[in-house]
């Protein structure tokens, strides 16, 4: 994958974080759902990785960062700092959060067409973290 | 309702079904193949869908395609009508689909992989490199130009206080040709900043990375990409002052890359982007686009399959109605007119077929009739047959035996009808008694007489004499090869009732003519005997008296043999009773049993059995018998008769019989019915019409008599009665 990276493929991350209530029919409810996404692009004439959010908009765009080295876009990749809105979860006030979820994802529906037929069958690309949930103690909010 | 749900679901699976999963297939290969090929990434989302329906169309037409196997190897071993050539079409139609299809797959593959090598030249790849170093170098120089500049500034802004900042940024903005120039406070806070692009209005505090490199090198210089966009911007920052000294302001400048030099090195670092990127999915792109070959050439197969499969079948579907329909007509239904569905010369076939159906079936009416006619014919033929009383025996010229009634059985008391289908030889060797009637018939067939007749003897097996007469015709008119017909006829009743009606003449003749004279006779003899016994001398006295004396005792025998004829001639007059046939044989013995010459026994049924007869007339039978038993051991020493009485059943009809026995000689050689006719009798004397006599009431009586040899010696006479008594 970080092959692909090094050949020009940008990779996609999905971050979802999801806040969950009581269950409900043995199913917890899902309170509110938020999610970032992060691209990874390698660009060989100033030989730079850029970790940049695909869905800012450029001109105001001031967190898209450059890293000289494969190495330092890991090390910030697994130092993200994604920033909550005030008011989230949305529906906070008519349910009681129980719990919080989170996940990362690579996007493999965001690679080119002709590599998304390997990435459905090799294991390699499906790049997940799977969710990590924590539970809310009544005086942590 | 049902029949048309099934219908429904027949054209659901016979034609919608691999219709749709064809045109799923031909979709996904398009979508894959324009997204692998394009780059696109469009139906990203959709790709397991994709693919798993066209797995699951795959799938169906596979099934599709097995059913039909199936329901094709059924049919061929139903020998269906038309399996076989749909067999013959299909698998000539494969041939012809299949092969082909599968080269051009083989090509197509051969040639995407090249074609896809050659994509990825060496020197155009090296000449890529070289732009990219090119340009690489260019920036570079661009860098150390602005990172010198951005030095000069940040000296001349170490000195001012921050209020002057902003004034002397605006004139340096011109100066340095620069996009952006900041300064950054304590606390990342903007003391000042000025900008020539509104993009950049609001200046990114250097990150992390940036400060390090600052920290470690005095500064921080890099050529940046903003957004997806392959614009390029230089990004300066260093320290105002001497960092090392504590200076806590940073000076960001940012630079624009020439307007004229940009989309190049864009271009650049695109064409070498887009070249890795290829180079990095040569192999991807080779499955993809084998993978989208495969669904083409499963498609392209697997149509070809289903088509030969309609094809086959829409064309040995008429054939396969006419073979059903000839076997139909071979069987002798003319019901299943075929449909002509088109004109050419399958449509002229199959209408030449119909006509000739309907033709055929007319013809075949006509014979039907025909033969219920000849049936009807026939059955009545054998039904007269049947019930004539002439025996009738139908032969070929060669001797077979065609046919034989149920008479010739009876007459001959032979299972003729055995013999049916086998020469009359086989009859001849197998049954002796046959072969004087046999034996004539050959001989005119030899012959070749036309016709003939003739009178036969047969000793049937049962020992009785049979006289038949024999007529014998050729069949059919001259030339014909029908062969002959034998009728005979037993006379041997005819002959005995007709000896019978001549008998009782005589025996009304004698009672008649002879008896009447007898008396007279007898009293002029004794008249004679009277007047002159006494009066002649001595001698003629005695001469006289010898004649006179045979006279009457001639007359007395004649008397005796006339009175026997009168009974043996009278009508049958029977006055039936009830009797024990027991008591009336006691009877009767009783008359015997002070008869010193001769031993009586009697052996009677313990069950008294009683019938309904003439007494008179069962008396005079069983004395009959008696006599004739006494009359058969005149030479015997010690004459023995045994009378004995038993009933029985035969064919569920129940029976009385009364038997005499003697020890006497036996029956004479040759002994049969002949002896119960009058005056047949082998002994010196008597008139013979003891055993007619008895016979005659016996059959009055409606039973029989019968004689037989007895295994220790001597003859026993049966009477068998019927218990029914006399009708």
């Amino acid at each position: 994958m970080l092959d692909a990276l090094d050949h020009g493929i940008a990779l996609d991350f999905e971050v979802v974080l999801e806040a969950r209530g009581a269950a409900r029919f043995g199913w917890p409810v899902l309170v509110d759902r938020l999610t970032w996404h992060r691209e990874l692009r390698y660009f060989p004439l100033t030989r730079q990785y850029q970790l940049r959010d695909p869905d800012q908009d450029p001109a105001r765009d001031t967190d898209t960062r450059n890293y000289p080295a494969r190495a330092l876009l890991i090390a910030a990749m697994s130092d993200l700092r994604l920033g909550l809105p005030a008011d989230w979860p949305a529906d906070a006030n008519r349910v009681v959060v129980q719990s919080y979820s989170l996940r990362i994802d690579l996007q493999r529906d965001n690679l080119p067409g002709a590599l998304r037929l390997p990435a459905l069958i090799d294991a390699d690309w499906r790049l997940s973290t799977g969710n990590y949930t924590w539970l809310v103690t009544p005086n942590a909010g | 309702m049902a029949r048309d749900a099934k219908r429904w679901l027949n054209i659901a699976i016979r034609r919608i079904l691999p219709a749709l999963a064809i045109l799923i297939l031909l979709v996904a290969a398009l979508l894959l193949a324009r997204d692998a090929a394009g780059g696109s990434n469009r139906f990203g989302p959709f790709y397991p869908w994709i693919l798993a329906a066209s797995a699951l169309s795959l799938g169906v037409l596979v099934i599709i395609i097995i059913m039909r196997l199936v329901s094709l190897t059924r049919e061929l071993q139903q020998r269906m009508p038309g399996a076989r050539l749909t067999r013959r079409m299909l698998l000539m139609l494969i041939a012809l689909a299949v092969p082909p299809v599968l080269v051009v797959y083989g090509f197509s593959l051969f040639f995407l992989n090249a074609t896809i090598d050659t994509w990825f030249n060496v020197r155009l790849e090296k000449g890529l490199n070289d732009a990219l170093e090119i340009g690489s170098a260019y920036l570079g120089e661009r860098l150390r130009t602005a990172e010198q500049g951005s030095q000069r500034l940040a000296r001349e802004l170490a000195d001012l206080p921050d209020i002057d900042l902003a004034q002397r940024l605006t004139a340096a903005l011109d100066a340095q040709g620069a996009t952006q120039l900041t300064v950054f406070g304590n606390n990342r806070s903007v003391i000042a900043t000025q900008s020539a692009d509104p993009r950049f209005l609001n200046p990114a505090y250097p990150d992390s990375n940036a400060l390090l490199q600052i920290k470690d090198s005095g500064r921080y210089a890099s050529a940046d990409h903003i957004g997806t966009e392959n614009n390029l911007i230089l990004r300066v920052a260093m320290p105002l002052g001497d960092a090392a000294a504590g200076s806590q302001r940073l000076l960001l400048a940012l630079f624009p890359v020439p307007a004229q030099i940009q989309p190049l090195t864009a271009a650049v670092e695109q064409a070498n982007f887009d070249f890795q990127r290829l180079k990095f999915l040569r192999d991807s792109l080779k499955l993809t686009f084998s993978l989208v070959l495969t669904f083409v050439l499963l498609l392209s197969a697997l149509f070809g399959v289903l088509t030969a499969f309609g094809v086959a079948r829409r064309l040995t579907a008429p054939i396969g109605r006419l073979a059903t329909a000839t076997r139909a007509v071979g069987a002798g239904r003319y019901d299943t007119p075929l449909p002509v569905g088109s004109d050419d010369e399958l449509g002229f076939l199959l209408n030449s077929f119909n006509q000739m159906q309907r033709e055929l079936e007319l013809a075949s009416a006509r014979v039907s009739r025909s033969a219920l006619e000849t049936d009807g014919q026939r059955t009545y033929l054998k039904a007269v047959l049947e019930r004539l009383s002439t025996g009738v025996l139908g032969l070929d010229r060669d001797g077979v035996l065609r046919t034989a009634n149920h008479a010739a059985e009876t007459i001959l008391e032979a299972p003729i009808s055995r013999y049916v289908g086998q020469h009359l030889g086989v009859l001849r060797n197998r049954h002796a008694e046959l072969v004087p009637m046999i034996d004539p018939v050959l001989k005119h067939m030899r012959e070749a007489a036309g016709e003939w007749r003739e009178e036969v003897v047969l000793d049937s097996a049962s020992g009785e004499r049979r006289l038949l007469m024999m007529r014998g015709a050729e069949l059919g008119v001259a030339g014909d090869d029908s062969g002959i017909v034998v009728v005979f006829d037993d006379l041997t009743l005819l002959n005995r009732a007709q000896r019978d009606a001549a008998w009782a003449e005589v025996a009304r003749r004698l009672a008649h003519e002879v008896k009447n004279p007898l008396t007279p006779i007898q009293l002029a003899a004794e008249r004679l005997r009277r007047r002159f016994i006494g009066r002649l001398p001595p001698d003629e006295t005695e001469i006289l008296d010898r004649a006179t004396h045979t006279i009457v005792n001639q007359v007395e025998a004649l008397k005796a043999m006339v009175n026997a004829f009168g009974d043996y001639a009278r009508p049958p007059m029977i006055d039936a009773r009830a009797l024990s046939i027991n008591a009336l044989a006691n009877e009767v013995l009783d008359l015997y049993e002070n008869d010193q010459r001769i031993q009586l026994t009697r052996q009677f049924a313990a069950s008294e059995p009683t019938l309904r007869a003439d007494a008179v007339r069962l008396r005079q039978l069983l004395h009959n018998l008696i006599k004739n038993s006494l009359e058969a051991m005149s030479g015997e020493r010690k004459p023995h008769i045994e009378v004995s009485t038993r009933e029985g059943a035969d064919g569920g009809r129940a029976f009385v019989e009364l038997a005499v026995a003697d020890n006497g000689p036996g029956l004479p050689d040759g002994f049969g019915e002949r002896w119960f006719e009058p005056y047949t009798t082998s002994k010196v004397k008597g008139t013979g019409l003891g055993l007619a006599v008895a016979k005659k009431i016996a059959e009055e009586h409606g039973g029989s008599i019968r004689a037989e040899n007895r295994p220790g010696g001597g003859a026993v006479f049966t009477l068998r009665l019927p218990r029914a008594g006399v009708a």
